[in-house]
């Protein structure tokens, strides 16, 4: 009673019922060890309705809410008394509340104070010297690969009689493929511990694969098992009287360290089987007629994770029809571990008439006693299928699919080698938009702007260049006609034929460079012809010539003078022109 | 001709480019002695120093095909051939590498105008049309020249007016072929499995599901989501993180 505490009594002001109505929680240990069992008690001394536990915050329970009700009498009359209790268990220190409890009496709501409680490490177990009872958990192995199979177990340990076990935990293995090893019955042999004599027994035996790497914690076993013990008490026969205890054991099995699979080395194919194993492939038969059928058979064996190993793809060639194949499975564990067989048996039945192989069927594994993978390889098969048509190279027949005869193309599945010469450029430089592009893209069009500039300046300067030719060959046939033109002022007439005669003549000769004594009307016209000057003006220059001659014998007319001398100023600047 | 071309044109930056094939040959030589993770890190190498060939992203993809590493495989092939478009043995191992894809699409068959377009457009890479472009414009130059300042005006004429066209035209598709593939990026899932969802959003309902080494086109994108369209039409949004981009 001593550990009653917090006792929470509620007055009813103005109540017509003569007893107090009290509802108090209670613990029987303030201060528990850690996986010990307690018990939390709601006790009301009144008929109550609505009881609402409150929530067991980071404590299990085991059992409850259990009720007990009981009537007893005394001096002030009848009590009454109803108890919900609950069996707790604290799975890690530290300290809990347990919050207030709710009832319901007559209409009104009654409270509990909380309770706090203390979770300790666990108590030593009262008895001096050796343990009377504990629990052990082994491995076999403290440092493993990943996938590969090891063997663990947890044993009692007892010197007095112990009962079956009335409540047991596990870890769940998160991370771990487990398999228990099933025992018929559990054995119990004797064993010394630091030199006292136990009887123990294997309770669990399992094999653990790990799925995961790094430190794995596989957790601890819970137990709470029925001890027979000696008492301090005597029968009336002076014999001890054993009492029955229960008692909380607990077992954590030891840290793994779990090895990832070397990345070095590893086959593209790899099954992720680690162990020891061995491959056997056959064939049932390597020649058959197009209506018969085959098997392959494929089986591997050996010591490791054989379950969780995969087996090898085949590629078949196709021509045959490959039916779902049958796999058949056979493993055991025990302390070695596992071990056992897997088989795939695939049936064929060819399609067409030939000859055809299968490659080589391959295993692959990690050994991890060698710290290596280690391949397997089959032989490869032929199997020559007699009768038949031939398989289509091409187009697909009505079986084929087209997927199929485009794969056809590809019976060599292996990729093409890797190139020796590389252009190198900057990422993301492109030769459309760069610097480049733009240079060779305007390229064009500056040839085309240059030639037509080019163009443009030539014709300017041809039409320049004729623009002067023609003042300066006015300006030599006016200076040259100077005398002619005073006489025509003068209204001499034949001055001015002779004149005018004697400037044309003497302009060809300076034009042409020729003594005055050889230029003669017929000459100049020869001269100029062979200078490809035009007809026309040279029959305009043998005409005022000729006109000129005429005039000086004939009469002159002032009038035909100054046509004469317009017209001449105006051949002259011609020929200027050409010449 | 066009290797040549591209070669030429490249040749300035060829010489420059000793320090690359001396990574590229020393991770040529781990690929060929079966190191295919060392070589792979010997090419993302020069991936990350700046520089890039069709041949580095083909070796790249060799080497992840022969880890069975799919998705990379093929993105590394697309990328080579968007580099090299026309390059057989990119083209034979992408086919390869695509026949171990878990997806398989049907394209849709294209509506005539659009094959059409399409074939013209994408008949060259962009770099492709734009040299034909150059090469048509520099001779209808020549021809303008020719025009302008010989005496053979009728040559010159028919070559100018003619070449200017077509070499217009060229730099036109170049420029239309470039935006295409701006506009419509072509991508690579890249996880194992990813679900194609209605709309951007983990609530979003699921349509289908896509695995590794599918191509896909982005049409939108929504903060983390892009929007997608197969070969076959179907139209979803991905998680970002789920895609690579090609180019």
């Amino acid at each position: 009673m001593k550990y009653f505490l917090s006792i929470v009594s509620f007055l009813l002001l103005g109540s017509t019922s003569l007893a107090q109505v009290s509802f108090k929680a209670s613990v029987n240990q303030k201060e528990v060890g850690l996986g010990e069992r307690f018990v939390v008690e709601f006790k009301v001394n009144q008929q109550g309705e609505d009881f609402k536990a409150p929530p067991f915050h980071g404590l299990q329970v085991l059992s409850g809410p259990n009720t007990s009700v009981s009537t007893f009498m005394d001096n002030t009359g009848t009590r009454f008394n109803l108890t919900y209790s609950y069996m707790l268990r604290a799975s890690k220190l530290g300290e809990y509340t347990i919050d207030p409890a709710f009832i319901k009496v007559e209409g009104r709501t009654y409270r509990t104070e909380p309770i706090t409680i203390k979770v300790v490490e666990k108590k030593s177990q009262a008895q001096e010297g050796p343990k009377d009872v504990f629990l052990k958990a082994y491995v076999s192995d403290r440092k493993v690969y990943q996938g590969e199979p090891f063997y663990a177990n947890y044993r009692l340990y007892f010197r007095n009689e112990v009962f079956q076990h009335s409540f047991q935990e596990e870890p769940d293995f998160t991370g771990f493929y487990k398999e228990f090893i099933e025992q018929n019955r559990i054995e119990t042999q004797e064993e010394y511990v630091n030199g006292n004599r136990y009887y123990s027994a294997d309770l669990r035996k399992m094999v653990l694969i790990p799925q995961q790497t790094g430190k794995m914690e596989i957790g601890s076993i819970q137990m709470t098992i029925p001890v027979r013990v000696p008492s301090r008490q005597r029968d009336i026969f002076g014999f001890r009287v054993n009492r029955t205890e229960n008692r909380d054991l607990s077992a954590t099995f030891p840290t793994i360290e779990v090895l990832p699979l070397p990345s070095k080395g590893r086959p593209t194919n790899f099954s992720g089987a680690v162990g020891q194993f061995s491959l056997q492939a056959e064939i049932s038969e390597d020649e058959i007629d197009t209506d018969g059928s085959l098997s392959l058979r494929v089986k591997i064996e050996g010591t490791g994770n054989i379950k969780l190993a995969e087996l090898p793809k085949i590629e078949f060639p196709n021509a045959f029809e490959v039916f779902d194949p049958e796999i058949k499975e056979n493993s055991s564990v025990g302390t070695y571990g596992m071990r056992g067989s897997k088989t795939i048996e695939y049936l064929l039945v060819p399609r067409y008439g030939g000859e055809y192989k299968i490659d080589p069927i391959e295993f692959s594994y990690f050994d991890p006693k060698q710290e290596k993978y280690i391949r397997l390889q089959s032989d490869a098969f032929s199997i020559k299928v007699n009768g038949g048509t031939l398989a289509p190279q091409e187009k697909q027949s009505g079986i084929m699919s087209p997927k199929e005869s485009e794969q056809v193309d590809f019976i060599n599945k292996e990729i093409l080698f890797i190139k020796t010469k590389a252009n190198w450029h900057k990422i993301g430089e492109q030769f459309l938009g760069s610097a480049l592009f733009w240079s060779l893209f305007s390229l064009p069009f500056l040839i085309a702007l240059g030639s037509l500039f080019f163009w443009y300046r030539k014709r300017k300067e041809s039409e320049q260049g004729d623009l002067l030719k023609v003042q300066r060959a006015a300006k030599v046939a006016r200076k040259r006609l100077s005398k002619a033109q005073k006489a025509l002022k003068e209204n001499q007439p034949e001055v001015f034929y002779s004149e005018l005669e004697t400037a044309i003549l003497g302009y060809f000769e300076d034009k042409l460079k020729l003594s005055k004594s050889n230029l003669t009307k017929d000459e100049l016209e020869a001269q100029l012809q062979a200078r490809n000057v035009d007809a026309s003006l040279i029959g305009k220059v043998m005409k005022l010539l000729q006109q000129s001659e005429l005039a000086r014998f004939t009469g002159l007319k002032a009038e035909a003078a100054r046509n004469d001398y317009e017209e001449t100023a105006q051949v002259l600047t011609e020929i200027e022109k050409q010449l | 001709m066009m290797k040549l071309l591209y070669s030429l044109l490249f040749l300035g930056l060829g010489l420059m480019a000793n320090a690359q094939n001396e990574a590229f040959q020393k991770a040529n030589s781990a690929y060929q002695a079966g190191a295919y993770e060392e070589a792979i890190q010997r090419y993302d190498s020069i991936v990350n120093s700046g520089y890039e060939s069709a041949a580095l992203y083909y070796n790249l993809a060799n080497a992840h095909y022969k880890l069975g590493a799919l998705a990379p495989a093929i993105l590394n092939y697309e990328k080579a051939l968007h580099l090299a478009p026309k390059d057989e043995e990119i083209l034979h191992n992408l086919k390869l590498a695509e026949q171990k894809r878990i997806d398989r699409f049907e394209a849709l068959p294209p509506n005539l105008f659009k094959a059409f377009r399409f074939g013209i457009l994408l008949a060259f890479s962009p770099s492709t049309w734009a040299i034909i472009a150059i090469i048509l414009l520099f001779v209808a130059s020549l021809g303008i020249g020719l025009y302008f300042l010989s005496s053979r005006k009728r040559i010159g004429f028919i070559l100018a007016l003619s070449l200017s066209v077509l070499g217009l035209f060229s730099a036109w598709m170049a420029f239309q072929h470039q935006a295409h593939l701006e506009q419509h990026p072509a991508l690579i899932v890249m996880s194992e499995s990813a679900y194609v969802k209605s709309g951007p959003g983990t609530e979003a309902e699921d349509l289908f599901i896509l695995h590794a080494g599918t191509k896909v086109v982005r049409v939108d994108e929504y903060e983390s989501w892009t929007k997608i369209r197969l070969i076959d039409g179907k139209i979803g949004w991905l998680p970002k993180g789920s895609l690579e981009a090609i180019y």
